[in-house]
């Protein structure tokens, strides 16, 4: 039995007509066509550098991750000068944004760790790749400069390099090109900000609960860093209606929400009681970090950001099926909670709309349903709702022009490492 | 052991930020009880102290000055620890070496864990580890990238002191510091005269050790510059 790989994040363009998707190593595009609320495919690309990894080898590796004890002999094996963690152990493509102009698809891909810059031409339906950059390290984030001239690439190893959107990169990534900022920490996220006075800083998170912000273009001057994570930061985000707040979220219990300009936190928010009911055995720690009682739960927010016009938040936790929606107050920068929303399938990425959220779900369960859901503001109700008929005619249209594409098709079985955010957590002494 | 990698999980101790470091208790002389406050502030550091040697002769030359010497390797920053109790035991009348102390910490990932912008007026980096293979050269303690954050914790006017006997690592600290905008490098007749140089020329084991072996010791210091107007 084959089924259509689940999503594994969707971008809407602004006008919100076009969905954007990465469905294992392809781009979708989806159009909704005028006047109706009907969905058509209209490009798609496939990276073809990717290849399956042997079924039996992934399984091993997420396998032994889980089973071995804390003996140092899962890391024996690895260059000594490497983190002691991967992501994702896949082929996938990842981190997709659109360029400021939306002429332009940024992805990254794990293949040959590079960006790939994709022209939309949606009149022949086409995603042309125009420009390729492989990195030394494999990169986690991209972030483009509001001219839309430049990209910064945040990579795993802990560096940002910058390069030109169109032009060809001149020299070589880690050799005559050189990194634009580093951590000495796996970068997790990057997006660029800007001042009341129109300066723009870059703004960095990294596995070391680490928020920096650099001033751009001139970054070797650290601006500041935002203190307060405890655990590993996995998303930040800056709301498109008050440019100086900066959302920040990952291993810890809390959500944070800072003003990045001034450097102060404004306000968090614990959802650990929240989230409790919706922690399965999927939750609990790896056995060789496993506690006496068998009960050590572990558990991250993979994704945070907000609704483009009003002022609402939603985050997920890793593998679990709720959207948890919170409302900021704007005059006294508080977090409260709105809503949580109950989901059929796990959520795996989340992205922002005008009035609402767009999710992606695990939906290799449904028989291919549900692979987006709209959650969607209801002003006259005040209350959050799922758009069911936008989910059921975006199936419709996936399922008409998808299912005889054998490159999203897949067995279960070679469904992709969905849940990797977790793995950052850092769990002591590897090796002194 | 002579290494640790600086990229894995130590479990290492720092503070979430500046604000929550606790430093009453590595130099309790200095604790005002009175205020609850410190009298004075960190401003030296020794990244990669090993020994302390540097540490034992810097304090009586800065006695107001609180110099902290940061060390990854756990017996090495213990061995530290012992030989400063015995030091302030031993001088404890004329609270003698109550302005050094160690701390386990990686320098690398969170030095800004530790200190504020602007607080530190010297940085140590005395005979590093060289990682002499071309991959590993991001393990090393000056890089580009790395020069931002020492950058971002010195104070204008603030001095990096880099001493190596390894001629290529001594080169490659040169190149670096020389091309990131926020350094400059200090003249040979400035080494002349600075006895922090001299201090770090000849008191340091490692700088000892290369004595011995008659080999060759290679210094550059660099000040801070101040930074240029923001674009």
């Amino acid at each position: 039995m084959t089924l259509i790989h689940p999503f594994q994040s969707v971008v809407l363009n602004a006008a919100e007509d076009l969905l954007f998707a990465i469905v294992k190593n392809e781009v979708v595009v989806f159009r909704r066509s005028e006047g109706s609320e009907g969905y058509t495919l209209a490009g798609r690309w496939v990276d073809e550098l990717a290849k399956d990894p042997p079924r039996a080898t992934s399984e091993e590796a997420s396998d032994s991750k889980k089973s071995k004890g804390n003996d140092g002999t899962p890391n024996a094996s690895k260059g000594k000068g490497q983190p002691s963690v991967e992501i994702v152990p896949t082929n996938l493509l990842r981190a997709m944004t659109l360029s400021p102009d939306e002429s332009k698809l940024l992805v990254c891909a794990d293949s040959d760790k590079s960006v790939c810059v994709l022209q939309i031409d949606l009149d022949k339906k086409e995603l042309n790749l125009i420009k390729r950059q492989a990195f030394p390290k494999r990169p986690n984030a991209i972030a483009a400069l509001e001219d839309g001239s430049q990209i910064v690439v945040a990579d795993k190893f802990g560096d940002a390099y910058q390069i030109p959107m169109v032009e060809e990169t001149k020299g070589k990534a880690g050799k005559e090109l050189q990194p634009l900022i580093g951590h000495v920490s796996m970068l997790t996220d990057v997006l660029f900000g800007k001042d009341d006075q129109g300066k723009k800083y870059l703004i960095t998170s990294d596995r070391d609960e680490h928020i920096r912000v650099t001033h751009y273009p001139q970054t070797f001057i650290i601006d500041k860093w935002l203190f307060g994570h405890r655990e590993f930061v996995s998303s930040i985000h800056i709301p498109s209606w008050s440019s100086q707040l900066l959302f920040s979220a990952g291993g810890d219990d809390t959500i944070f929400l800072w003003d990045w300009m001034k450097g102060f936190k404004l306000s968090t928010f614990e959802y650990k009681d929240l989230i409790k009911p919706y922690l399965t055995d999927a939750h609990l720690a790896a056995s060789r970090f496993q506690n006496e009682n068998n009960d050590l739960i572990e558990f991250a927010v993979a994704q945070i950001t907000t609704c483009r016009k009003f002022p609402y938040a939603a985050f997920f936790v890793e593998a679990t099926k709720a959207l948890i929606i919170l409302h900021v107050d704007q005059t006294n920068a508080a977090l409260s909670l709105k809503q949580v929303i109950d989901l059929r399938y796990n959520v795996i990425s989340l992205s922002q709309v005008s009035d609402g959220f767009l999710i992606t779900q695990d939906n290799h369960e449904s028989g291919n349903k549900e692979f987006v859901s709209l959650v969607r503001y209801i002003e006259s109700k005040d209350t959050f709702e799922l758009d069911n008929q936008f989910g059921e005619t975006l199936d419709e249209a996936i399922n008409k022009s998808l299912s005889e594409d054998s490159t999203v098709n897949v067995q279960p079985a070679d469904i992709a490492q969905l849940y990797g955010v977790a793995n950052l957590k850092k769990h002591g002494e590897q090796y002194s | 052991r002579a290494h640790s990698n600086p990229f894995s999980d130590h479990q290492l101790e720092y503070p979430v930020s500046p604000d929550e470091m606790d430093w009453s208790r590595l130099y309790p002389e200095f604790h005002d009880p009175t205020t609850g406050k410190m009298k004075s502030q960190v401003t030296i550091a020794d990244i990669g102290c090993g020994f302390g040697g540097l540490m034992v002769d810097l304090s009586p030359e800065f006695p107001d000055q609180l110099i902290l010497g940061m060390e990854i390797r756990v017996q090495v920053t213990n061995y530290v620890e012992d030989k400063i109790i015995a030091l302030r035991n031993n001088h404890a009348q004329q609270k003698g070496y109550q302005n050094i102390n160690v701390l386990r910490g990686n320098a690398m990932k969170f030095l800004p864990n530790f200190f504020y912008k602007g607080q530190l007026s010297k940085m140590f980096f005395c005979f590093p580890d060289p990682h002499f293979k071309q991959r590993k050269h991001k393990a090393r303690i000056i890089t580009n990238t790395l020069l931002s954050e020492y950058a971002y914790v010195l104070r204008e006017g603030g001095v990096v002191y880099t001493i190596t006997d390894v001629k290529d690592l001594h080169d490659w600290m040169v190149k670096h510091l020389e091309e990131h905008p926020l350094f400059q490098r200090l003249s040979s007749e400035w080494e002349s005269k600075d006895k922090c140089v001299k201090i770090m020329t000849h008191a340091t084991e490692e700088g000892k050790k290369v004595e011995r072996k008659k080999g060759d010791k290679y210094v550059a210091c660099f000040e801070r510059l101040p930074n240029p107007v923001i674009e």
